[in-house]
């Protein structure tokens, strides 16, 4: 019995741990430069990290020990240690480096870059460049899948999606999508992809067992990025000249609301812990938080000037 | 050179096109705001208008409209014509959002342009129009030439700006 309530306490302080372990959201701002951290459990920013020129694109690693940032215009990658909350290294790659994402193993750091057509490679223990693979014409968003076999990149002026094998880096299909596709999603379940298409206003949905593209929905203007729900059922897509964002039942494949958000939504990630959604208005230097069951507006942050957040910008806070 | 000249037609309208799609990865902000000792449907009487904006912005010597795409043509810079599209208008609102659509990048520079004007009601019976851009540079490949970086695209689009706020303001506290 004693044996028996010790456990159930050493399960009940682990349980009570985890469910207090907080989140940060990490959200560049292009237009001044830096990066603000919010915390996800008071809402709060708690600081801003100034990085390179220009950041837009962001990703976590799950361990919340550091966090990249594309910076097209000083053409740099910069890290930030998750712990320091600092810009700790910048490092020079390329003509334009926008989308990033990492390999679900956080071993690779994939960067697409926008002027010169090449996805780099970078391993994230040595930070040495290890590949460039060249792609379509102005690559933008990445996903990776949980196998860590494949990467799909959005060309936008070719109107296509490169897979790519990450085993042996190789281009292994170009998917053509609709017109100026930007950003790509995997559904959670990776049976899916998700193109949203800047110019012709609608998303491409591609089944991954053969690549077909099985339907095109329609959605808002503009369509910048997509962000699935934990189970997969709903699909978010913010629509940058609509100022709004499209949801999508992602079992029917169909578009069943449309609802306003602010001016010129782009980044967007669902926040699984809370079962939120996370929005970053580009006009407006807002992050609007919803809640994804009733899809109300839970709260505003104001962040720096111009926020992108092109990429999974949430992650653990290490801090505390 | 009939063939020459079909080509070099046929090269020049796919770099246009090329030109109005494409775009850096930095889009830029501009918001002006001015207030006006007036209510506000008075100013949104003068401005509500889409097909004569040249009624109360003074570098519009001319505008050709439908109703849905105007063509306005702007003094300062060599009486450039700009191709507008009305993308939302709301009365009640007292705003209405236009895009451009076609323009020569040589003298107005900038790219995938959208702007909003709007008409607020102030506490003290006055009101505020407020004018907001979002628009890239135009030159849409790395390393601009400075006629066509950013700070030449927020340079037209702020000056075209400040000179209608100003002079609709001084329209109406005249």
């Amino acid at each position: 019995m004693k044996n028996f309530l010790t456990s159930f306490l050493i399960f009940f302080i682990i349980f009570l741990k985890a469910s207090l372990s907080s989140d940060f959201a990490y959200i560049t701002n292009q237009l001044s430069n830096s990066v603000s951290v919010i915390d996800l459990e008071t809402y709060k920013v708690v600081k801003e990290i100034y990085v390179g020129a220009k950041p837009a694109g962001v990703v976590v690693a799950k361990n919340g020990k550091r966090i990249y940032v594309s910076n097209p215009e000083s053409k740099e990658i910069s890290i930030i240690d998750g712990l320091k909350l600092e810009n700790i290294k910048n490092i020079s790659l390329g003509k334009g480096p926008l989308g990033i994402a990492l390999t679900k193993d956080d071993k690779l750091l994939l960067v697409a870059d926008w002027y010169d057509h090449k996805v780099r490679v970078i391993n994230t223990n040595t930070l040495k460049l290890i590949k460039e693979i060249s792609v379509g014409k102005s690559p933008a968003g990445i996903d990776t899948n949980l196998k860590n076999s494949k990467f799909y990149v959005a060309n936008r002026d070719d109107h296509t999606v490169s897979v790519v094998n990450i085993s042996n880096f190789k281009v292994e299909r170009v998917l053509k999508a609709g017109k100026r596709p930007f950003a790509v999603a995997l559904s959670p379940d990776n049976k899916f992809l998700y193109v949203a298409n800047v110019k012709s206003n609608d998303v491409s949905v591609f089944e991954l067992k053969d690549y077909k593209k099985i339907k095109t929905i329609k959605v808002g203007k503009s369509p910048y990025a997509i962000a699935f729900n934990q189970e997969g059922s709903r699909a978010f897509v913010t629509n940058q000249h609509e100022n709004t964002i499209s949801v999508i039942d992602s079992v029917n494949k169909k578009n069943i609301k449309t609802l306003d958000v602010g001016e010129y939504p782009e980044g967007i990630n669902f926040y699984a812990k809370k079962k939120e959604i996370f929005v970053v208005n580009w006009f407006d230097s807002e992050v609007v938080i919803l809640n994804s069951k009733n899809l109300d507006v839970k709260k505003k942050i104001k962040v720096g000037e111009g926020p992108r957040g092109f990429g999974n910008f949430i992650g653990p806070n290490l801090v505390k | 050179m009939f063939k020459f000249k079909f080509t070099l037609i046929f090269l020049i309208f796919f770099t246009m096109i090329d030109v109005a799609s494409s775009h850096g990865p930095t889009r830029q902000k501009i918001k002006e705001s001015i207030t006006i000792k007036a209510k506000p449907e008075d100013v949104w009487n003068i401005i509500k208008d889409f097909g004569n904006i040249n009624n109360w912005h003074p570098s519009i010597s001319k505008v050709e409209s439908d109703g849905k795409n105007r063509t306005i043509y702007y003094s300062p810079r060599n009486n450039t014509p700009i191709k507008q599209k009305l993308e939302n208008y709301s009365d009640e609102k007292m705003m209405y959002k236009t895009s451009i659509t076609e323009v020569d990048i040589k003298n107005f520079p900038v790219n995938t342009y959208t702007a909003n004007i709007s008409v607020k009601a102030n506490d003290d019976g006055s009101s505020t129009v407020l004018w907001k851009a979002a628009f890239y540079r135009a030159y849409v490949n790395n390393d601009p030439p400075p006629e066509l970086n950013e700070a030449a695209a927020i340079k037209a689009v702020t000056e075209f700006f400040q000179a209608g706020l100003n002079n609709l303001k001084s329209k109406l506290e005249k």
